[in-house]
Protein backbone atom coordinates (compact mmCIF):
# COMPACT_ATOMS: atom_id res chain seq x y z
CA UNK A 1 0.00 0.00 0.00
CA UNK A 2 1.14 3.10 -1.62
CA UNK A 3 1.47 6.28 1.35
CA UNK A 4 2.03 9.51 -1.04
CA UNK A 5 3.07 12.41 0.68
CA UNK A 6 0.42 15.12 1.75
CA UNK A 7 0.16 16.65 -1.82
CA UNK A 8 -1.22 21.35 -0.50
CA UNK A 9 -1.87 21.95 -3.32
CA UNK A 10 -3.59 18.83 -4.98
CA UNK A 11 -3.68 18.91 -9.06
CA UNK A 12 -6.28 16.97 -10.85
CA UNK A 13 -6.17 15.36 -14.20
CA UNK A 14 -3.65 12.67 -14.78
CA UNK A 15 -1.14 14.15 -17.49
CA UNK A 16 2.16 13.21 -15.82
CA UNK A 17 5.15 12.87 -17.80
CA UNK A 18 7.23 11.14 -15.04
CA UNK A 19 5.45 9.03 -12.22
CA UNK A 20 6.74 7.20 -9.48
CA UNK A 21 4.34 4.27 -8.06
CA UNK A 22 5.19 3.18 -4.61
CA UNK A 23 9.01 2.74 -5.58
CA UNK A 24 11.20 2.03 -3.26
CA UNK A 25 15.28 1.17 -3.77
CA UNK A 26 16.97 -0.54 -1.12
CA UNK A 27 21.20 -1.33 -1.40
CA UNK A 28 21.10 -4.68 0.77
CA UNK A 29 20.00 -4.40 4.70
CA UNK A 30 20.10 -0.18 3.69
CA UNK A 31 16.70 1.53 2.69
CA UNK A 32 17.47 4.56 -0.03
CA UNK A 33 13.63 5.37 -0.78
CA UNK A 34 10.82 3.97 0.57
CA UNK A 35 7.69 3.91 -0.89
CA UNK A 36 7.39 7.04 -3.17
CA UNK A 37 5.02 7.79 -5.08
CA UNK A 38 4.13 11.33 -7.29
CA UNK A 39 3.67 12.75 -10.49
CA UNK A 40 5.18 15.38 -12.65
CA UNK A 41 3.29 17.39 -15.52
CA UNK A 42 4.60 19.72 -17.97
CA UNK A 43 6.34 22.18 -14.72
CA UNK A 44 9.34 23.14 -12.54
CA UNK A 45 9.60 21.15 -9.91
CA UNK A 46 11.72 20.95 -6.99
CA UNK A 47 13.08 17.91 -5.25
CA UNK A 48 14.55 19.58 -2.00
CA UNK A 49 16.29 17.60 0.91
CA UNK A 50 19.12 17.48 3.20
CA UNK A 51 22.15 15.90 1.45
CA UNK A 52 21.88 11.72 2.11
CA UNK A 53 17.71 12.24 1.96
CA UNK A 54 17.59 10.33 -1.08
CA UNK A 55 17.28 12.74 -4.33
CA UNK A 56 20.35 11.70 -6.41
CA UNK A 57 18.78 8.02 -5.98
CA UNK A 58 15.61 9.38 -7.04
CA UNK A 59 16.92 11.43 -10.05
CA UNK A 60 18.56 8.09 -10.95
CA UNK A 61 15.78 6.09 -10.55
CA UNK A 62 14.24 8.62 -12.60
CA UNK A 63 16.24 8.39 -15.57
CA UNK A 64 17.04 4.56 -15.49
CA UNK A 65 20.53 4.52 -14.10
CA UNK A 66 18.89 2.19 -10.89
CA UNK A 67 16.13 0.09 -11.20
CA UNK A 68 13.82 0.22 -8.30
CA UNK A 69 13.59 -2.14 -5.93
CA UNK A 70 9.94 -2.26 -5.47
CA UNK A 71 6.96 -0.49 -7.54
CA UNK A 72 7.49 1.30 -11.10
CA UNK A 73 8.79 4.36 -12.88
CA UNK A 74 7.50 5.22 -16.59
CA UNK A 75 8.33 8.03 -18.20
CA UNK A 76 5.56 8.84 -20.70
CA UNK A 77 4.22 5.79 -19.69
CA UNK A 78 7.24 3.95 -20.98
CA UNK A 79 9.52 1.88 -18.37
CA UNK A 80 12.56 4.06 -17.22
CA UNK A 81 15.36 1.31 -17.32
CA UNK A 82 14.21 0.72 -21.00
CA UNK A 83 16.43 2.03 -23.63
CA UNK A 84 13.59 3.67 -25.74
CA UNK A 85 12.85 5.87 -22.50
CA UNK A 86 15.82 7.73 -22.72
CA UNK A 87 15.10 9.44 -25.87
CA UNK A 88 12.49 11.06 -23.27
CA UNK A 89 14.13 12.71 -20.92
CA UNK A 90 17.69 14.65 -20.66
CA UNK A 91 19.53 14.00 -16.87
CA UNK A 92 22.14 16.83 -15.59
CA UNK A 93 24.40 14.70 -13.24
CA UNK A 94 26.09 15.78 -10.28
CA UNK A 95 28.89 15.08 -11.09
CA UNK A 96 32.35 17.07 -11.89
CA UNK A 97 34.03 14.72 -14.69
CA UNK A 98 34.15 15.35 -18.15
CA UNK A 99 35.95 14.89 -21.15
CA UNK A 100 38.77 17.58 -20.19
CA UNK A 101 40.46 16.84 -24.20
CA UNK A 102 37.24 16.93 -25.78
CA UNK A 103 35.73 20.84 -26.63
CA UNK A 104 31.83 21.68 -25.22
CA UNK A 105 30.60 21.35 -28.68
CA UNK A 106 32.08 17.94 -29.45
CA UNK A 107 31.11 16.38 -26.12
CA UNK A 108 27.27 17.68 -26.53
CA UNK A 109 27.79 16.31 -30.53
CA UNK A 110 29.06 13.03 -29.31
CA UNK A 111 26.26 12.32 -27.17
CA UNK A 112 23.59 13.47 -29.77
CA UNK A 113 25.35 11.11 -32.09
CA UNK A 114 24.31 8.04 -29.88
CA UNK A 115 20.76 9.65 -29.80
CA UNK A 116 21.32 8.38 -33.87
CA UNK A 117 21.72 12.04 -35.01
CA UNK A 118 24.48 12.22 -37.99
CA UNK A 119 27.82 13.93 -37.77
CA UNK A 120 27.10 17.08 -39.03
CA UNK A 121 23.74 17.39 -37.86
CA UNK A 122 24.88 16.53 -34.14
CA UNK A 123 27.76 19.40 -34.46
CA UNK A 124 25.62 21.41 -35.55
CA UNK A 125 22.94 21.20 -32.91
CA UNK A 126 25.53 21.20 -30.55
CA UNK A 127 26.63 24.49 -31.44
CA UNK A 128 22.86 25.62 -31.53
CA UNK A 129 21.99 24.30 -27.64
CA UNK A 130 25.81 25.82 -26.29
CA UNK A 131 25.12 29.10 -27.99
CA UNK A 132 21.71 29.13 -26.34
CA UNK A 133 23.05 28.22 -22.99
CA UNK A 134 25.23 31.59 -23.32
CA UNK A 135 28.73 29.10 -23.92
CA UNK A 136 29.13 31.34 -27.04
CA UNK A 137 32.54 31.05 -28.32
CA UNK A 138 34.15 29.11 -25.53
CA UNK A 139 32.06 26.03 -26.77
CA UNK A 140 35.49 25.29 -29.61
CA UNK A 141 37.68 25.42 -26.31
CA UNK A 142 38.80 22.48 -24.59
CA UNK A 143 36.67 21.74 -21.46
CA UNK A 144 40.01 21.37 -19.57
CA UNK A 145 40.17 25.19 -19.75
CA UNK A 146 36.76 25.77 -18.63
CA UNK A 147 35.25 27.26 -15.38
CA UNK A 148 32.78 25.27 -12.95
CA UNK A 149 29.50 27.61 -14.69
CA UNK A 150 30.83 26.80 -18.25
CA UNK A 151 31.25 22.88 -17.42
CA UNK A 152 27.97 23.19 -15.91
CA UNK A 153 26.44 25.03 -18.84
CA UNK A 154 28.05 21.56 -21.25
CA UNK A 155 26.18 18.88 -18.66
CA UNK A 156 23.04 20.93 -19.29
CA UNK A 157 23.97 21.08 -22.88
CA UNK A 158 24.12 17.16 -23.06
CA UNK A 159 20.88 17.21 -21.16
CA UNK A 160 19.38 19.09 -23.47
CA UNK A 161 20.15 18.67 -26.85
CA UNK A 162 18.44 15.74 -28.15
CA UNK A 163 14.93 17.50 -27.19
CA UNK A 164 13.59 15.69 -23.95
CA UNK A 165 9.89 15.68 -22.56
CA UNK A 166 11.70 15.24 -19.11
CA UNK A 167 14.90 17.31 -17.86
CA UNK A 168 16.08 15.73 -14.66
CA UNK A 169 18.78 18.77 -13.17
CA UNK A 170 20.74 17.47 -9.82
CA UNK A 171 21.99 19.99 -7.27
CA UNK A 172 22.73 21.92 -10.85
CA UNK A 173 23.52 25.21 -9.02
CA UNK A 174 26.34 23.51 -7.15
CA UNK A 175 29.43 25.76 -7.63
CA UNK A 176 27.51 28.27 -9.44
CA UNK A 177 28.13 32.39 -8.98
CA UNK A 178 24.86 34.46 -8.40
CA UNK A 179 25.17 35.62 -11.59
CA UNK A 180 25.30 32.09 -13.25
CA UNK A 181 22.09 30.88 -11.14
CA UNK A 182 20.64 33.53 -12.20
CA UNK A 183 21.12 32.63 -15.58
CA UNK A 184 20.10 29.09 -15.13
CA UNK A 185 17.17 30.04 -13.67
CA UNK A 186 15.99 31.73 -16.80
CA UNK A 187 17.22 28.46 -18.74
CA UNK A 188 14.85 26.30 -16.62
CA UNK A 189 11.90 28.45 -16.64
CA UNK A 190 12.10 29.33 -20.74
CA UNK A 191 12.42 25.59 -20.92
CA UNK A 192 9.04 25.08 -18.77
CA UNK A 193 7.47 27.54 -21.19
CA UNK A 194 8.01 25.48 -23.98
CA UNK A 195 6.49 22.70 -22.36
CA UNK A 196 9.35 20.42 -20.58
CA UNK A 197 8.69 18.91 -17.45
CA UNK A 198 11.96 20.25 -15.27
CA UNK A 199 12.93 18.30 -12.06
CA UNK A 200 15.37 20.08 -10.32
CA UNK A 201 17.12 19.09 -6.94
CA UNK A 202 18.59 21.00 -4.03
CA UNK A 203 19.50 20.95 -0.33
CA UNK A 204 18.56 24.76 0.06
CA UNK A 205 15.31 25.74 -0.59
CA UNK A 206 15.66 29.49 -1.50
CA UNK A 207 17.69 28.14 -4.43
CA UNK A 208 15.10 27.02 -5.89
CA UNK A 209 12.50 29.57 -5.18
CA UNK A 210 12.49 31.53 -7.79
CA UNK A 211 11.95 28.76 -10.57
CA UNK A 212 9.89 25.80 -9.09
CA UNK A 213 6.17 25.70 -9.33
CA UNK A 214 6.12 22.78 -6.91
CA UNK A 215 8.74 20.89 -3.95
CA UNK A 216 8.86 17.63 -3.29
CA UNK A 217 10.55 17.20 0.33
CA UNK A 218 12.89 14.37 1.03
CA UNK A 219 13.66 13.15 3.85
CA UNK A 220 15.68 9.85 5.17
CA UNK A 221 14.42 8.45 1.96
CA UNK A 222 10.69 9.43 2.10
CA UNK A 223 8.59 12.30 0.38
CA UNK A 224 7.94 14.33 3.05
CA UNK A 225 5.34 16.89 1.63
CA UNK A 226 4.69 18.15 -1.20
CA UNK A 227 2.91 21.51 -2.26
CA UNK A 228 3.88 25.07 -3.83
CA UNK A 229 6.89 26.61 -3.04
CA UNK A 230 5.51 29.90 -1.30
CA UNK A 231 3.69 27.88 1.26
CA UNK A 232 6.75 26.16 2.44
CA UNK A 233 8.46 28.98 2.16
CA UNK A 234 5.86 30.67 4.47
CA UNK A 235 6.51 27.53 6.50
CA UNK A 236 9.98 28.70 6.80
CA UNK A 237 9.66 32.44 7.24
CA UNK A 238 10.64 34.16 10.44
CA UNK A 239 12.87 30.88 11.10
CA UNK A 240 16.61 32.22 11.42
CA UNK A 241 19.14 30.44 9.42
CA UNK A 242 22.77 30.68 8.27
CA UNK A 243 24.92 30.78 5.29
CA UNK A 244 28.52 30.83 4.39
CA UNK A 245 29.32 33.17 1.80
CA UNK A 246 32.70 32.43 -0.11
CA UNK A 247 34.09 35.79 -1.18
CA UNK A 248 37.28 37.24 -2.30
CA UNK A 249 36.60 40.64 -0.81
CA UNK A 250 34.72 38.91 2.52
CA UNK A 251 35.63 42.29 4.17
CA UNK A 252 33.77 44.17 1.11
CA UNK A 253 30.86 42.03 1.06
CA UNK A 254 30.30 42.43 4.90
CA UNK A 255 30.21 46.03 4.57
CA UNK A 256 27.09 45.40 1.69
CA UNK A 257 25.50 42.65 4.34
CA UNK A 258 25.65 45.30 7.25
CA UNK A 259 22.95 47.28 5.53
CA UNK A 260 20.48 44.84 4.99
CA UNK A 261 17.32 44.69 7.61
CA UNK A 262 17.17 40.79 6.99
CA UNK A 263 20.47 40.38 8.35
CA UNK A 264 21.05 39.35 12.50
CA UNK A 265 24.72 38.82 12.40
CA UNK A 266 27.94 38.75 10.81
CA UNK A 267 31.57 36.50 11.15
CA UNK A 268 34.05 38.03 8.86
CA UNK A 269 36.46 35.50 7.67
CA UNK A 270 39.65 35.47 5.21
CA UNK A 271 37.97 34.34 2.72
CA UNK A 272 34.39 34.07 3.31
CA UNK A 273 31.35 35.80 5.36
CA UNK A 274 29.01 33.57 7.47
CA UNK A 275 25.74 35.61 7.68
CA UNK A 276 22.55 34.79 9.81
CA UNK A 277 19.27 35.80 8.09
CA UNK A 278 15.77 36.12 10.29
CA UNK A 279 13.23 36.00 7.53
CA UNK A 280 14.63 35.56 3.86
CA UNK A 281 11.85 37.81 2.49
CA UNK A 282 14.08 40.15 -0.41
CA UNK A 283 17.31 38.71 1.46
CA UNK A 284 18.82 36.40 -1.51
CA UNK A 285 16.99 39.00 -4.05
CA UNK A 286 19.54 41.32 -2.57
CA UNK A 287 22.41 38.89 -2.69
CA UNK A 288 21.58 38.32 -6.23
CA UNK A 289 22.09 41.86 -6.81
CA UNK A 290 25.66 42.46 -4.99
CA UNK A 291 26.66 39.17 -6.45
CA UNK A 292 26.02 40.36 -9.71
CA UNK A 293 28.60 42.87 -9.54
CA UNK A 294 31.30 40.71 -10.14
CA UNK A 295 35.20 40.80 -9.18
CA UNK A 296 33.97 37.32 -7.08
CA UNK A 297 32.48 39.23 -4.25
CA UNK A 298 30.17 36.32 -3.98
CA UNK A 299 31.82 33.24 -5.26
CA UNK A 300 29.71 30.41 -3.49
CA UNK A 301 26.97 30.40 -1.20
CA UNK A 302 26.89 27.27 1.40
CA UNK A 303 24.36 27.15 3.90
CA UNK A 304 25.82 26.36 7.49
CA UNK A 305 22.50 25.20 9.80
CA UNK A 306 20.09 24.01 6.70
CA UNK A 307 16.94 25.51 7.41
CA UNK A 308 15.23 22.38 6.20
CA UNK A 309 16.10 21.21 9.17
CA UNK A 310 13.31 23.49 11.49
CA UNK A 311 10.85 22.72 8.48
CA UNK A 312 11.38 18.90 8.73
CA UNK A 313 10.75 19.12 11.84
CA UNK A 314 7.47 21.54 12.09
CA UNK A 315 5.92 19.06 9.12
CA UNK A 316 7.14 16.02 11.26
CA UNK A 317 5.64 17.61 14.09
CA UNK B 1 21.28 0.16 -36.99
CA UNK B 2 23.23 -1.57 -33.67
CA UNK B 3 26.34 -2.17 -35.61
CA UNK B 4 26.44 1.49 -36.37
CA UNK B 5 26.13 2.27 -32.97
CA UNK B 6 29.45 -0.01 -31.96
CA UNK B 7 30.95 1.99 -34.24
CA UNK B 8 30.58 4.99 -33.19
CA UNK B 9 31.28 3.83 -29.51
CA UNK B 10 34.36 2.54 -30.77
CA UNK B 11 35.00 5.87 -32.62
CA UNK B 12 34.69 8.05 -29.43
CA UNK B 13 36.75 5.42 -27.13
CA UNK B 14 39.49 5.46 -29.57
CA UNK B 15 39.42 9.21 -29.21
CA UNK B 16 39.80 9.35 -25.81
CA UNK B 17 42.45 6.42 -25.58
CA UNK B 18 44.78 8.24 -27.82
CA UNK B 19 45.01 10.60 -25.40
CA UNK B 20 46.90 8.42 -22.87
CA UNK B 21 50.21 9.10 -21.94
CA UNK B 22 50.84 5.06 -22.35
CA UNK B 23 51.45 6.20 -25.88
CA UNK B 24 54.14 8.51 -25.15
CA UNK B 25 55.87 5.42 -23.65
CA UNK B 26 55.10 2.45 -25.77
CA UNK B 27 56.02 4.10 -29.45
CA UNK B 28 59.54 4.87 -28.03
CA UNK B 29 59.91 1.55 -26.36
CA UNK B 30 58.75 0.32 -29.68
CA UNK B 31 61.23 2.12 -31.62
CA UNK B 32 64.79 1.10 -28.98
CA UNK B 33 63.09 -2.55 -29.27
CA UNK B 34 64.87 -2.19 -32.99
CA UNK B 35 68.29 -2.86 -31.11
CA UNK B 36 66.91 -6.25 -29.72
CA UNK B 37 68.22 -8.10 -32.76
CA UNK B 38 71.16 -6.66 -32.21
CA UNK B 39 71.44 -7.72 -28.74
CA UNK B 40 71.06 -10.84 -29.58
CA UNK B 41 73.54 -10.74 -32.38
CA UNK B 42 76.00 -9.52 -30.10
CA UNK B 43 75.56 -12.32 -26.78
CA UNK B 44 74.71 -15.27 -28.99
CA UNK B 45 77.38 -18.11 -29.88
CA UNK B 46 75.69 -18.48 -33.05
CA UNK B 47 74.79 -15.48 -34.33
CA UNK B 48 70.88 -15.89 -35.53
CA UNK B 49 70.01 -14.93 -38.94
CA UNK B 50 67.41 -12.02 -39.75
CA UNK B 51 64.14 -14.03 -39.99
CA UNK B 52 65.57 -16.13 -36.65
CA UNK B 53 66.20 -12.97 -34.91
CA UNK B 54 62.82 -11.04 -36.10
CA UNK B 55 61.26 -13.85 -35.34
CA UNK B 56 62.62 -14.15 -31.66
CA UNK B 57 61.75 -10.26 -30.92
CA UNK B 58 58.95 -9.97 -32.36
CA UNK B 59 57.35 -12.88 -30.80
CA UNK B 60 59.15 -12.66 -27.21
CA UNK B 61 59.33 -8.35 -26.83
CA UNK B 62 56.01 -7.42 -28.91
CA UNK B 63 53.95 -10.31 -29.03
CA UNK B 64 54.63 -12.04 -25.49
CA UNK B 65 55.41 -8.73 -23.42
CA UNK B 66 54.05 -5.15 -25.02
CA UNK B 67 50.93 -6.93 -25.61
CA UNK B 68 49.99 -8.12 -22.95
CA UNK B 69 50.42 -5.07 -21.38
CA UNK B 70 49.15 -2.88 -23.60
CA UNK B 71 45.65 -5.03 -23.76
CA UNK B 72 45.08 -5.51 -20.55
CA UNK B 73 45.51 -1.54 -19.93
CA UNK B 74 43.88 -0.57 -22.78
CA UNK B 75 40.88 -2.99 -22.21
CA UNK B 76 40.69 -2.06 -18.43
CA UNK B 77 41.10 1.74 -19.62
CA UNK B 78 37.90 1.56 -21.90
CA UNK B 79 35.48 0.05 -19.69
CA UNK B 80 36.60 1.06 -16.08
CA UNK B 81 37.88 4.59 -16.40
CA UNK B 82 34.75 5.99 -16.94
CA UNK B 83 33.01 4.16 -13.95
CA UNK B 84 35.75 4.89 -11.59
CA UNK B 85 35.57 8.71 -12.41
CA UNK B 86 31.34 8.01 -12.77
CA UNK B 87 31.19 9.60 -16.16
CA UNK B 88 29.98 6.44 -17.54
CA UNK B 89 26.46 8.02 -16.85
CA UNK B 90 26.58 10.24 -19.51
CA UNK B 91 26.90 6.97 -22.08
CA UNK B 92 24.20 4.84 -19.54
CA UNK B 93 21.83 8.08 -20.74
CA UNK B 94 21.75 7.25 -24.32
CA UNK B 95 18.99 5.16 -26.00
CA UNK B 96 21.74 2.51 -26.62
CA UNK B 97 21.88 -1.02 -24.97
CA UNK B 98 25.00 -1.77 -22.42
CA UNK B 99 26.36 -4.74 -24.78
CA UNK B 100 26.84 -1.95 -27.82
CA UNK B 101 28.63 0.09 -25.47
CA UNK B 102 30.54 -2.49 -23.64
CA UNK B 103 31.66 -3.68 -27.56
CA UNK B 104 32.40 -0.86 -28.90
CA UNK B 105 34.40 0.08 -25.66
CA UNK B 106 36.37 -3.48 -26.48
CA UNK B 107 36.56 -3.05 -30.19
CA UNK B 108 38.61 0.20 -29.64
CA UNK B 109 40.50 -1.56 -26.73
CA UNK B 110 41.41 -4.40 -29.67
CA UNK B 111 42.18 -2.21 -32.74
CA UNK B 112 44.73 -0.04 -30.54
CA UNK B 113 46.48 -2.92 -29.39
CA UNK B 114 46.47 -4.50 -32.53
CA UNK B 115 47.86 -1.34 -33.65
CA UNK B 116 50.53 -0.78 -31.95
CA UNK B 117 51.72 -4.13 -31.66
CA UNK B 118 51.65 -4.17 -35.49
CA UNK B 119 53.46 -0.49 -35.32
CA UNK B 120 56.54 -2.15 -33.45
CA UNK B 121 56.59 -5.03 -35.79
CA UNK B 122 56.76 -2.88 -38.61
CA UNK B 123 59.28 -0.41 -36.99
CA UNK B 124 61.40 -3.69 -36.21
CA UNK B 125 61.41 -5.23 -40.10
CA UNK B 126 62.22 -1.35 -41.37
CA UNK B 127 65.04 -0.89 -38.69
CA UNK B 128 66.75 -4.56 -39.60
CA UNK B 129 66.54 -4.03 -43.49
CA UNK B 130 68.53 -1.17 -42.91
CA UNK B 131 71.15 -3.24 -40.62
CA UNK B 132 73.52 -6.14 -42.22
CA UNK B 133 71.61 -9.00 -41.14
CA UNK B 134 71.69 -12.23 -43.01
CA UNK B 135 68.54 -13.33 -44.48
CA UNK B 136 68.20 -16.71 -46.38
CA UNK B 137 66.68 -15.38 -48.99
CA UNK B 138 69.41 -12.66 -49.05
CA UNK B 139 66.11 -9.91 -47.96
CA UNK B 140 64.40 -8.96 -45.37
CA UNK B 141 61.36 -11.30 -45.36
CA UNK B 142 58.55 -8.91 -44.93
CA UNK B 143 55.96 -11.82 -45.78
CA UNK B 144 56.89 -12.54 -41.93
CA UNK B 145 55.02 -9.46 -41.02
CA UNK B 146 51.54 -10.97 -41.89
CA UNK B 147 51.79 -13.46 -39.97
CA UNK B 148 53.24 -11.51 -36.89
CA UNK B 149 50.07 -8.63 -37.59
CA UNK B 150 47.53 -11.71 -37.67
CA UNK B 151 48.86 -13.15 -34.33
CA UNK B 152 48.85 -9.13 -32.94
CA UNK B 153 45.33 -9.42 -33.62
CA UNK B 154 44.12 -11.97 -32.30
CA UNK B 155 46.23 -11.31 -29.19
CA UNK B 156 45.06 -7.93 -29.30
CA UNK B 157 41.37 -8.89 -28.80
CA UNK B 158 41.77 -11.83 -26.64
CA UNK B 159 43.92 -10.09 -23.90
CA UNK B 160 41.61 -7.24 -24.37
CA UNK B 161 38.41 -9.06 -23.90
CA UNK B 162 40.56 -10.44 -20.79
CA UNK B 163 40.49 -6.59 -19.59
CA UNK B 164 36.75 -6.04 -20.32
CA UNK B 165 35.28 -8.47 -18.28
CA UNK B 166 37.77 -7.80 -15.62
CA UNK B 167 37.06 -3.85 -15.98
CA UNK B 168 33.53 -4.28 -15.48
CA UNK B 169 33.39 -6.93 -12.77
CA UNK B 170 36.33 -6.10 -10.67
CA UNK B 171 36.92 -2.79 -8.49
CA UNK B 172 40.64 -3.41 -8.90
CA UNK B 173 40.83 -5.05 -12.43
CA UNK B 174 44.86 -4.21 -13.16
CA UNK B 175 45.76 -6.21 -10.29
CA UNK B 176 43.87 -9.19 -11.31
CA UNK B 177 45.37 -8.37 -14.96
CA UNK B 178 48.86 -8.69 -13.05
CA UNK B 179 47.38 -11.85 -11.73
CA UNK B 180 46.20 -13.25 -15.65
CA UNK B 181 49.37 -12.25 -17.38
CA UNK B 182 52.47 -12.93 -14.87
CA UNK B 183 50.16 -15.90 -12.86
CA UNK B 184 47.78 -17.55 -14.62
CA UNK B 185 49.57 -17.36 -18.14
CA UNK B 186 52.67 -18.20 -16.83
CA UNK B 187 51.93 -21.04 -14.54
CA UNK B 188 49.63 -22.40 -17.41
CA UNK B 189 52.82 -22.23 -19.78
CA UNK B 190 54.64 -25.09 -18.18
CA UNK B 191 52.01 -27.30 -18.34
CA UNK B 192 51.90 -30.54 -20.71
CA UNK B 193 51.16 -28.59 -24.13
CA UNK B 194 47.87 -31.43 -23.96
CA UNK B 195 46.51 -29.81 -21.01
CA UNK B 196 42.88 -28.51 -21.58
CA UNK B 197 43.48 -25.50 -19.17
CA UNK B 198 45.71 -24.17 -21.82
CA UNK B 199 42.88 -22.87 -24.22
CA UNK B 200 42.09 -20.73 -21.39
CA UNK B 201 44.79 -18.42 -21.90
CA UNK B 202 46.34 -16.09 -24.84
CA UNK B 203 49.58 -16.54 -24.86
CA UNK B 204 49.20 -20.45 -25.70
CA UNK B 205 47.00 -19.92 -28.52
CA UNK B 206 48.20 -17.07 -29.93
CA UNK B 207 52.03 -18.56 -29.91
CA UNK B 208 50.06 -22.44 -31.63
CA UNK B 209 48.26 -20.41 -34.10
CA UNK B 210 51.81 -17.93 -35.15
CA UNK B 211 53.45 -21.64 -35.39
CA UNK B 212 51.26 -23.17 -37.33
CA UNK B 213 51.61 -20.66 -40.01
CA UNK B 214 55.62 -19.95 -39.63
CA UNK B 215 56.53 -23.69 -40.47
CA UNK B 216 59.77 -23.05 -38.50
CA UNK B 217 62.74 -25.08 -38.09
CA UNK B 218 63.19 -27.28 -34.84
CA UNK B 219 65.42 -24.74 -33.49
CA UNK B 220 63.58 -21.71 -33.91
CA UNK B 221 60.69 -24.01 -32.55
CA UNK B 222 62.30 -24.38 -29.54
CA UNK B 223 63.06 -21.10 -29.19
CA UNK B 224 59.57 -19.67 -28.97
CA UNK B 225 58.24 -22.62 -27.17
CA UNK B 226 60.84 -23.72 -24.98
CA UNK B 227 58.23 -26.35 -22.88
CA UNK B 228 58.45 -27.97 -25.97
CA UNK B 229 61.78 -29.99 -26.56
CA UNK B 230 60.26 -31.87 -30.10
CA UNK B 231 58.07 -29.42 -31.69
CA UNK B 232 55.66 -31.58 -33.68
CA UNK B 233 52.98 -29.59 -35.72
CA UNK B 234 50.16 -32.22 -34.72
CA UNK B 235 50.12 -31.17 -31.11
CA UNK B 236 48.85 -27.13 -32.48
CA UNK B 237 45.44 -28.39 -32.23
CA UNK B 238 43.19 -26.06 -33.02
CA UNK B 239 43.71 -22.41 -31.85
CA UNK B 240 41.29 -20.20 -33.76
CA UNK B 241 38.65 -22.15 -31.84
CA UNK B 242 40.10 -21.97 -28.60
CA UNK B 243 41.36 -18.42 -29.15
CA UNK B 244 37.17 -17.54 -30.48
CA UNK B 245 35.45 -19.60 -27.81
CA UNK B 246 37.37 -17.77 -25.36
CA UNK B 247 36.93 -14.33 -26.57
CA UNK B 248 32.98 -14.38 -27.20
CA UNK B 249 33.12 -16.82 -23.30
CA UNK B 250 34.74 -13.35 -22.21
CA UNK B 251 32.56 -10.96 -23.72
CA UNK B 252 28.98 -12.70 -23.20
CA UNK B 253 30.12 -12.77 -19.65
CA UNK B 254 31.36 -9.03 -19.47
CA UNK B 255 27.88 -8.14 -20.92
CA UNK B 256 25.82 -9.60 -18.69
CA UNK B 257 27.81 -8.22 -15.79
CA UNK B 258 27.66 -4.58 -17.52
CA UNK B 259 24.36 -4.99 -18.07
CA UNK B 260 23.14 -6.42 -14.63
CA UNK B 261 25.31 -4.03 -12.11
CA UNK B 262 24.28 -0.96 -11.23
CA UNK B 263 27.24 0.98 -10.92
CA UNK B 264 25.84 3.93 -8.98
CA UNK B 265 24.80 2.05 -6.11
CA UNK B 266 28.52 0.61 -5.48
CA UNK B 267 30.56 2.34 -2.84
CA UNK B 268 33.45 4.14 -3.23
CA UNK B 269 36.30 3.02 -1.27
Amino acid sequence: MSTAAPNLFAQGGDDGVLRFDAVSKSYGQVSALMDVTFVVRPEVVGLVGRNGAGKSTLMKLACGLLSPSQGLVTICGEQATRPAARRLFGFCPDIEQLPAHLTGRQFVAAMLRLHGVGGRAAHARAGEVLDRLGLGPNMERRIGTYSKGMRQRVRLGQALAHDPRVVLLDEPMNGLDPVARHELTQQIEDLARSGVAVVVSSHVLHELEAMVDRVLLMHQGRLLAEGAVHELRNQLEGKPHRMLLKSRSARLLARELAGLPQVTGLVVREDAVEVSIAGQAGFYRELTGIGARGDGIVEEMIPVDDSLASLFGYLVG
Amino acid sequence: MQLLAVLEVARQSLHTMLRSRLLWLVVPLEVLAVLVPWLILENARVPPGGREAFCLTAFWFHLFLLTPWIGMFYGVQAVHGDIEDRSFQYLFLRPVPRWVLLLGKWLSAAVITTALAGFGMLVLMGGMSLMSWDWPSGYPETELLPMFFASAALAGAAYTSVAVLFGVWFRRPMVWSVFFVVGFEFFVSNLPPGATVRSFTVADPVRRFLLDWLEPTQKLARQLWPSQRNFDPEQLGTPLVSLAQFVVFNLLLAVWIYGRTEYDSRPRD
